[in-house]
This record gives structure tokens, sequence and C-alpha cells, in this order.
């Protein structure tokens, strides 16, 4: 009943007779088959049955849990890339990895690597694997640790100590050894090979940022470098030697931000800073200098102008308590109505 | 065409007329409740305080209206010789423009005036001609307590100005003519099943000019009154 499993009634009426055979993949034959009840289930059972062998193998692999800090690396989603700089030289990337298959375990059996070039079903020769699983039926998930300092070329690749100022793609590879019990023992690809970013090289420092005075603010305006995810702007009082303040980063799409909390005359000194996917930031842009002003609103205009309104509900208690008495007069009314 | 249109009122009916009948009648179903929704191009008297000319209105908006919206419901108390209500409508508008600095020069930042009209309303409409003898106009007249508060925004928040902070609420009163044009006409069937299936019994689209005047019966201060136009529909439950 495994392979090519015959099915066969010898015992029925001479018009079923046309049915013996039915191959996994002979559909066309069940067709054949309408007319008797008994034979449209066991043509159902033959195709759950030789259709085993044909059940899906894959094997799956995921990267998460870079590095311990907030900017130590991130995951985009689209493109399955995560990415990491220098700072996480010393930290480890998790490779999960889960299979669903249906054979055993042979030869080999689970192996994951890191290739710099594209993905097969064995590493390259010198290439030594993550890890290998000989018995992966016993375990179909699993973890394990890829330390960045490790992968190929970082180490002193700037010839320094740690990792180096390089920018390097490295793909995840997987392979397992199954046997179906059809065909042998035989190569199964991860269905993916997640990409693990190597970022050691921060962008270029932005230009100088666009200032507009504001009241008690400066708007900020920026042109972002390639290369680029984030914008951090920080400000000082002009002429100090304070450190910067820094606001939150702010997505480059964003194209600005806004410095609160100003006094207006006084000059203040703003820089912005690029940073990058892999949490590189940039070296600061040039200052520019800007001055917060008092900007004038409808109602700076009408109090200008002489407007004798100083908010709040004035004199109208009054009217507000007749207006109130008209409401719950109206409530009353209405709940009287609904209640009859 | 006209059978889409009428589709589309009952779709509004759906979304505002949630308390309306459903029972299944035979002729039309009781009249109780009215609603609009109506939006009008509102710029409020404030000018009128200063001398001509020196409006801080127009020095910062310029010659612009608010546009305004509203949603009012009415409940029916008399209904023998036309129809009057007591009702209630809530609404908004507001308006921005940039900020100026002291020499003129208009900056970035953007700078509002925001009015949330609360009104008690008295109503009386005379629908004796579209409901006796079919002429589908239905003239009518509204009469208001007015409160209306206020907030003068910039840069996210409330204006304030050497202590005062520019918001609060003015109140007044105000009238209403308008003139309704009952929809029934031009699809009666669906009319009637729009009655009989939801407890619309007429819609209507609408034009009215309200006159209001809301400076706190007199005091100084801002003045909100108006005098403007609103278009909408209006529905008869």
């Amino acid at each position: 009943m495994a392979n090519g499993s015959a099915f066969e009634r010898r015992d029925l009426p001479p018009r079923h007779r046309e049915v013996k055979a039915v191959g996994g993949s002979s559909a066309g034959k069940c067709f054949a088959m309408r007319g008797g009840m008994l034979l449209v289930r066991a043509c159902a059972l033959a195709l759950v049955v030789t259709a085993a062998p044909a059940v899906a193998q894959s094997l799956s692999l995921t990267l998460n849990g870079v590095g311990t800090t907030a900017d130590a690396g991130t995951v985009d989603a689209g493109t399955a890339t995560t990415a990491v700089n220098a700072s996480n030289c010393d930290s480890s990337v998790t490779v999960t990895w889960a299979i669903s298959a249906a054979g055993t375990s042979c030869n080999s059996g689970l192996r994951i690597w890191v290739d710099t070039g594209s993905c097969g079903t064995d590493p390259d020769d010198g290439v030594e694997p993550l890890i290998q699983v000989s018995n992966w039926n016993t375990q179909l998930t699993g973890t394990t640790q890829l330390t960045v300092s490790e992968l190929p070329g970082i180490s002193g690749s700037d010839e320094g100590v740690g990792c180096g100022q390089i920018e390097k793609d490295y793909k995840v590879c997987g392979a397992l050894q199954y046997n179906n019990g059809l065909s042998g023992c035989q190569a199964l690809q991860a269905a993916n090979a997640p990409t693990l970013r190597y970022d050691g090289l921060p962008p270029q420092a932005p230009g100088a940022p666009t200032l507009s005075s504001l009241d008690n603010s400066v708007g900020v305006s920026f042109v972002a470098p390639g290369d680029t995810a984030f914008m951090v702007v920080q400000f000082r009082r002009a002429g100090s030697t304070n450190d910067f303040t820094r606001l939150e980063r702010v997505s480059v799409s964003r194209g600005g931000q806004r410095i609160e909390g100003l006094a207006n005359g006084v000059e203040y000194e703003v820089q912005v800073l690029a940073i990058d996917s892999a949490g590189n930031e940039s070296a600061p842009s040039p200052s520019s200098i800007g001055q917060p002003k008092v900007t004038i609103g409808f109602f700076s205009e009408y109090r200008r102008a002489g407007g004798a309104e100083s908010g709040g509900c004035g004199a109208m208690q009054g009217g507000a308590a007749a207006g109130g008495g008209v409401l719950a007069l109206y409530g009353l009314w209405a709940f009287s109505r609904r209640r009859r | 065409m006209r059978r889409a249109w009428l589709s589309g009122l009952m779709g509004v009916a759906l979304l505002v007329g949630g308390a309306a009948h459903a029972d299944v009648v035979i002729g039309e179903s009781p009249r109780t409740s009215f609603i609009e929704l109506k939006l009008g191009g509102y710029r409020p008297l404030i000018d009128s305080e200063f001398t001509p000319g020196a409006g801080p209105y127009r020095a910062f908006f310029g010659d612009h209206r608010m546009l305004l919206g509203e949603l009012e419901y009415d409940r029916q108390l008399f209904q023998r010789f036309g129809s009057a209500a007591l009702g209630f409508s809530a609404g908004y508008a507001e308006i921005y423009a940039p900020t100026k600095f002291e020499d003129g020069a208009t900056t970035d930042e953007r700078a509002g005036l925001k009015v949330f009209p609360l009104k008690i309303l008295g109503v009386y409409r005379f629908d004796v001609l579209a409901q006796s003898h079919g002429i589908p106009l239905v003239p009518y007249a509204k009469v208001s307590l007015q409160f209306v508060p206020w907030k003068s925004v910039k840069s996210s928040g409330t204006e304030c100005v050497d202590g005062a902070c520019g918001s609060g609420m003015r109140m007044g009163y105000g009238g209403t003519l308008g003139m309704s044009l009952q929809l029934d006409f031009l699809e009666q069937r669906m009319a009637k099943d729009f009655d009989s299936d939801l407890g619309v019994n007429h819609s209507y689209l609408f034009a009215e000019w309200n006159v209001s005047r809301v400076t706190n019966f007199g005091s100084s201060g801002l003045n909100l009154s108006g005098r403007y136009w609103m278009f909408g529909l209006g529905l008869e439950l």
C-alpha cells in the first residue's frame, strides 16, 4: 500500500472492473470510478496512502536574539535580513531550525553553516558547520548560536582587534539528509537562507541641518545620507561646552524634527547624526545656529488688537445655569415620555 | 441612478437612524423625530469688536470661512398643524493659518481657531402641504439657545498670551429660517419601503439661513455670532 500501491476489487460487478489499479497519481482513474460509493471511498484512501511519500519535507531557519543592547541589531522582515555591527562583535545571533519531515535522518543528518555566497545542500570545502545533528528525528526544532566575531573575514578585517569596519552579507544555510523509504538517502536544502549582514561601516556624516525659528522651539530639517535608517537631532546653547542634548531618533522619512521647550531669543547650536539599520552612528553634521522667536497666533493677534477676551467661561455663569436648567427640563421631559 | 441615490440615503439612515422604528406598518408609520446632518461656511463676527479694518480674524485668517458641520436631533411634540419639536445639535468648525513673526513675516508654524457649537432648539416645520397635498416643500423656522466652547491653538496646544489662555465658552441665541425639499416624490415606492423597513417617514434636502448672537448676552469678549447658510440632509423618523 505504500509507493505505487494498487487497489483492486476483483469481486466487483463487471461495470466496475475497469478500475483495477489506482496509483497515487491516478486521479483520472478515480474519476472513472464514479457510480459506486464503495469504490469512491476506496479511491480516496488510496490517494492518501500513496501521497504519503510526497508530503513536503521542509527545513526552515530563522535568526533572532541579536546582541544584548537596544541598538544591537534590527530585523528587516521584508528582506529577512538581520543586521549587526561592530558593537555586537562579542554577541551571538540565535539560529533556530524547524524540520517538517516524514522520513528518517540519514548520513550527515542536519547541518547548518554560514556561507558568503549562495547556499547548496553541502557546505563549501573547509567550511565547518555551526551545528550538525546526526539524528534529527529526535530533534525537529532547535537552536544554535552564531558568534559575530567568528563570521568569516570579520576578525581583524581592519587590521585591528575584533570586528572590522567592513560591510558584508552572509547566508545562513541549512540542509538535511533524509530517507523516506523509497529513494534512499536524499538531501534537502533549507527552504530559506536568512541573511546576516555585518555592517561595521557608519553612514557618512549628514550635511548641516536647516533650521526655522518658531515660538519657544526650533524646526529642524535634514537630508539623510545613503545607508541611513534613522536620524538623531542634538542641540545645546550656542557657545556652550556642555554635552549636546539628544532627541529621540526618528525615521529618515520624517525629514525633520522639532526641538521644543527652548527660550525665545537665545541661540542654539544644532547638529544631526545618521544611523544605519545595523545601528552604526555617523559623525555629527556641521552645526547650524537657530534662535526661537515669538510667533503670533490668532489669540495673540486678537489680544494685540485690544480684544477683551481673556479665556475661560467669563461672565456667562448665569447663562450656563439657565442653559443647564433648560437641558435638565428637556431630559426630564424625554425621560417621562419614554416611561409612558 | 435615482435608485442608487436613494439607496445611499438608506445607508445614511442606517448610520444615523439607529433609533428608527422597524415596525411593519400599513400606511405611514408614526412620525416622532427628525435628524439633520448639515454643513456650512461660518465666519464668526469676531472683528465686530474692533474698529472696521482692524479686526484680528481677517488679519489672521483673511476672508476665509470655517467649515462648520452639525448634527441635529429634534423630538416632535405637536403635529396637528405642521410639526413643532424640541431639539439638540452639536457641531464643529476649525480654521488654520500660518503664524507670524513680529515683523509680519509668516512662519512654518500654524495656528488655528476651533469652535464646538451646541444648541438647544425649538423647531416648527410647516409640513401641512407636504403631508396633505403632496407639495414637497416644507418651510421651517428654529430658535435656539447656544453654547459655544472655543479654543485658539498653536503648536498643538492652547495659545496663551500674557497669562490669558485662548479657550473658553460663549453663550447666546439664534434663529434659523429654512426650506426643505421632500425627496419622496423622486421614488415613492422606495420611500415607502424606507418607512416600512427602517421607519424613515421622509427624506429631505434643505437649505437654511442662520443668524446667531453669541456674546454672552452682550458682555465683552470674543464675539462668536454669525450669519451663514447651512445645507444638509434630513430624515424624519
